[in-house]
């Protein structure tokens, strides 16, 4: 027996010692504590009471009640002076006097009840009470009769007092007349939650149109390869005459495509769909020239600075349904270069109302130029030096 | 080989020709599919008064113009406060910049001078933006107690030569007067220009009267009376009040009459043994013919532009729906297919739409569709909208409006939904029927 033996020996049986001796005399009381409660028995009987339905709940003092809508009591409109006719009428007849008179107004349609109340949840389990219906504020279709004498016209409901429990025994109060409001109705209005000036005013506010949801953009057209464009060369723009763009054939399929084209054909097919689905799209054809081409970003934001001036609420109907390509020539100051606003096509209307279209989208042009211009990066001046834009407003027509 | 080395530069110029020139730069294509909608900033400083009794009518016109672009809702007028450049004489240049700076787009200018009761109005319209005149200056002479024509004719030439649409400012429109309590209202035949002002009293309120409709030129009006104890159908000429009535059919009541297009027919409603039936009217000859016999009601007869058709509602399939049949009768064509009831149906006069009144869910709605009943769009909601009418240019539509309790009056809306506005009046209003443009 070595030394490391002996060692390892006495701390295993110094460990074993400490565990029986120290753990045992030491060990903590872990035993739950149990929580005690008092109960009390019921009988069957008692349960069943407290478990069955309740009854009513002593009426709460009334709140003010609504003011009874009391439609003889408000005073007919003073009838608006008869507005002296500033040419005289003629007076061709002398017709009869007005015979029992058949309203000719149609009738309104009648009110339907006002439904979707939603009600408050049964006040005990197991126990379905039928909802009642919610406290009608407004009274029957038909009109009451004329009310009571007493019934006092004032400027607000007011109900009618009533003695305090807690009131002193010599404090007399002075009674005061239930009135009702002098405009009340007698009609039930068809939605429940709102008046009629409501609805209307929300009726106004509210979109009578919706715009029709945009079109799935069309993937883009699968389109020659372009060759491959070098490598920019921060020193040059123009280092390099880019090869002629042969007309490609059609495309056969190689053996193995790059993966940089399948993802350059993703990233132009997100821009693609990302510019269409903002309002627009665009697409430049500055790569063929070896100048540096507009950003996506770039080319978006030219065309929401147009698109947020190209008004076209003040057309006719007719050219609002008018697709017009405008192209026009740009400064290197990122203006538009005076006089060059032209129309190239146009699709839809009559002339008078292409001619219009025409008018819209060059106000639109000219009228969101800011004092710089677009701001466009010069030095991609080749990329934009020619724009055309197409104004379809398939997006803004009526449905 | 030496040979080659001389042949060289000559195969090099050779391919220099042949070599593609570098490409011109394709341009920067945009596609732009949604823009704004809102109202055109227009200027409209006070008409240039080229002699001292000109100077009566000089702001005067500009009001009137500046309210009738404006009530439009597709023009905003920059108020005169905030204008920088003045117009001292009509043939003076355009400052565009100052314009442009307060964010104007159509400039007008017009001037004005009166000799004796004649009145001569010039004006131009500017587009500010691109500094240019639009069309030509135009000019008007007539009588001063007409000074309100000749500014809606400005209007209208303004109005004709921004949108692209015809204008309908010089138009007039007849109406139902009421007046009196609710239970016993007098009801008058009035005449008004669709700006509310100039209002004549054609009737005297004796006799209950109703459902007014110009004719094409607007020289007639017919209409429905209670005169007799029954509802009849007269027809009256604006210019010399005379009146008479028409279309008897013995032991029928007569009711919603309505011009052809021709000026000479018209169509209507009689109602006899429990049965409404539609009835065609030469004026000229008195001829009467029938052009429905279903057992059920219609009425509300309206022609198309052309004359070909006629639109009309009827209760034939339970509810009342809008049909379609040809003019000299046949068989008719349902067109409205949603939910509710249709009623009151009018064809524009471009030809393109029908105009009606639909009745769903205890509300009213103003409404327009195709003549196939497509495309059907609710352009108002209310506690009672009906009775719609057409604007001269087909753009615009005024109704009956009566708010629960209230009284009614006159609303119009552009058939886009937009600009829904109250027409003023002299108290209560009903049954507007709008004329055409004035000569």
């Amino acid at each position: 027996m070595d030394t490391g033996q002996k060692v390892s020996g006495v701390a295993h049986i110094g460990l074993i010692l400490w565990v029986m001796l120290f753990d045992i005399f030491q060990a903590p009381d872990t035993a739950p504590v149990i929580p005690v409660t008092d109960v009390s028995l019921i009988s069957a009987e008692e349960f069943a009471a407290l478990s069955g339905p309740r009854e009513a709940p002593e009426p709460e003092p009334a709140p003010p009640a609504p003011p009874a809508p009391e439609p003889e009591a408000v005073p007919e409109p003073e009838p608006a002076p008869t507005p002296e006719p500033e040419i005289a009428a003629p007076d061709p007849v002398t017709p009869p006097p007005p015979s029992p008179e058949p309203e000719p107004e149609p009738e309104p349609a009648p009110a339907e009840p006002s439904t979707g109340v939603v009600f408050s949840p049964a006040p005990t389990p197991g126990a379905s009470e039928r909802p009642r219906p919610r406290p009608a504020d407004r009274v029957a279709p038909t009109p009451s009769d004329a009310p009571p004498e007493s019934a006092e016209i004032d400027l607000a409901a007011r109900p009618a007092t009533e003695p305090e429990p807690e009131a002193e025994a010599d404090l007399v109060e002075e009674e005061q007349a239930e009135t009702a409001p002098p405009e009340a109705t007698t009609e039930i209005v068809t939605e429940a939650t709102e008046t009629d000036t409501e609805a209307t005013e929300r009726a106004a506010m509210a979109p009578t149109l919706s715009q029709r949801p945009r079109t799935r953009p069309d993937r883009p057209a699968p389109q020659p390869e372009p060759e491959p464009t070098p490598e920019p060369e921060p020193e040059t723009q123009t280092a390099q005459t880019p090869p002629a763009p042969t007309p490609t054939p059609a495309p056969q399929p190689e053996p193995e495509d790059p993966p940089s084209d399948a993802i350059a054909d993703a990233i132009a097919q997100a821009l693609s769909e990302e510019l269409a689905g903002s309002g627009g799209s665009a697409s430049a054809g500055s790569a063929d020239t070896g100048s540096a081409s507009l950003s996506a970003s770039e080319a978006d934001g030219l065309r929401l600075a147009i698109q947020q001036c190209w008004n076209i609420g003040v057309l006719s109907t007719d050219a609002q349904q008018v697709t017009v390509t405008v192209a026009f020539s740009m400064t290197p100051s990122a203006r538009h270069e005076q006089g060059t606003i032209r129309m190239i096509g146009s699709s839809g209307g009559s002339e008078t109302a292409v001619q219009q279209a025409f008018e819209a989208a060059r106000r639109a042009i000219i009228r969101c130029e800011g004092p710089d211009g677009y701001g466009l990066p010069p030095e991609k001046y080749d990329a934009w030096r020619d724009i055309e834009i197409t104004f379809n407003p398939e997006g803004m027509r009526l449905r | 080989m030496i040979r080659f080395f001389l042949f060289l530069p000559l195969l090099a110029l050779l391919m220099g020709l042949i070599a593609p020139q570098p490409a011109q730069a394709q341009p920067l294509r945009l596609q732009i599919t949604e823009g704004v909608i809102e109202p055109m900033p227009f200027a409209m400083p006070a008409f240039v008064p080229e002699n001292s009794a000109g100077s009566e009518y000089s702001d005067r016109l500009a009001r009137v113009v500046a309210a009738n672009l404006s009530n439009t809702g597709l023009f905003r007028e920059i108020p005169r406060d905030a204008h920088i450049a003045r117009v001292s004489s009509f043939d003076a240049s355009i400052s565009y910049s100052d314009w442009r700076a307060i964010n104007v787009q159509a400039l007008i200018t017009g001037a004005v001078s009166v000799s004796g009761d004649r009145m001569t109005v010039k004006f131009r319209l500017f587009d500010v933006l691109s500094g240019q005149q639009v069309g030509e200056g135009l000019q008007f002479s007539g009588s001063t107690q007409n000074w309100r024509r000749m500014a809606h004719k400005i209007s209208d030439a303004v109005y004709s030569r921004i949108t692209g649409e015809d204008g309908y400012f010089d138009s007039r429109v007849v109406f139902i007067s009421e007046s009196g309590p609710r239970g016993n209202r007098t009801k008058r035949l009035a005449i008004m220009d669709q700006d509310g002002e100039n209002v004549q009293f054609l009737t005297d309120g004796r006799a209950l009267v109703f459902a007014p409709r110009f004719s094409p030129n607007g020289d007639r009006i017919l209409y429905t009376t209670y005169e007799t104890g029954a509802p009849r159908i007269a027809l009256m000429n604006t210019q010399t009040g005379q009146r008479q009535l028409v279309g008897d059919i013995p032991g029928a009541q007569t009711f919603s009459p309505r011009f052809a297009p021709d000026g000479d027919a018209l169509v209507f409603s009689a109602a006899r043994g429990g049965n409404t039936d539609l009835y065609r009217m030469s004026l000229s000859s008195g001829q009467i013919s029938q052009l429905t016999s279903s057992p059920s009601i219609a009425t509300s007869p309206s022609f198309s532009p052309d004359g070909r058709f006629i639109t009309f509602e009827s209760d034939r399939s339970g509810t009342s729906q809008i049909y379609v049949m040809p003019a000299t009768g046949g068989e008719a064509q349902r067109i409205s297919f949603g939910q509710g009831r249709y009623s009151t149906p009018v064809w524009s006069p471009r030809g393109d739409l029908i105009a009606f009144t639909k009745s769903h869910a205890g509300r009213f709605h103003i409404g327009v569709m195709r003549r196939d009943g497509s495309e059907e769009r609710l352009l108002t909601a209310s506690f009672l909208d009906e009775g719609p009418t057409w604007a001269p240019n087909g753009r615009v539509i005024m109704f009956t409006r009566e708010a629960q309790g209230g009284d009614p009056a006159l609303f119009s809306v552009d058939i886009t939904g937009r600009n829904l506005r109250r027409v003023p009046t002299q108290g209560p209003a009903s049954d507007p029927a709008w004329g055409p443009l004035l000569p």
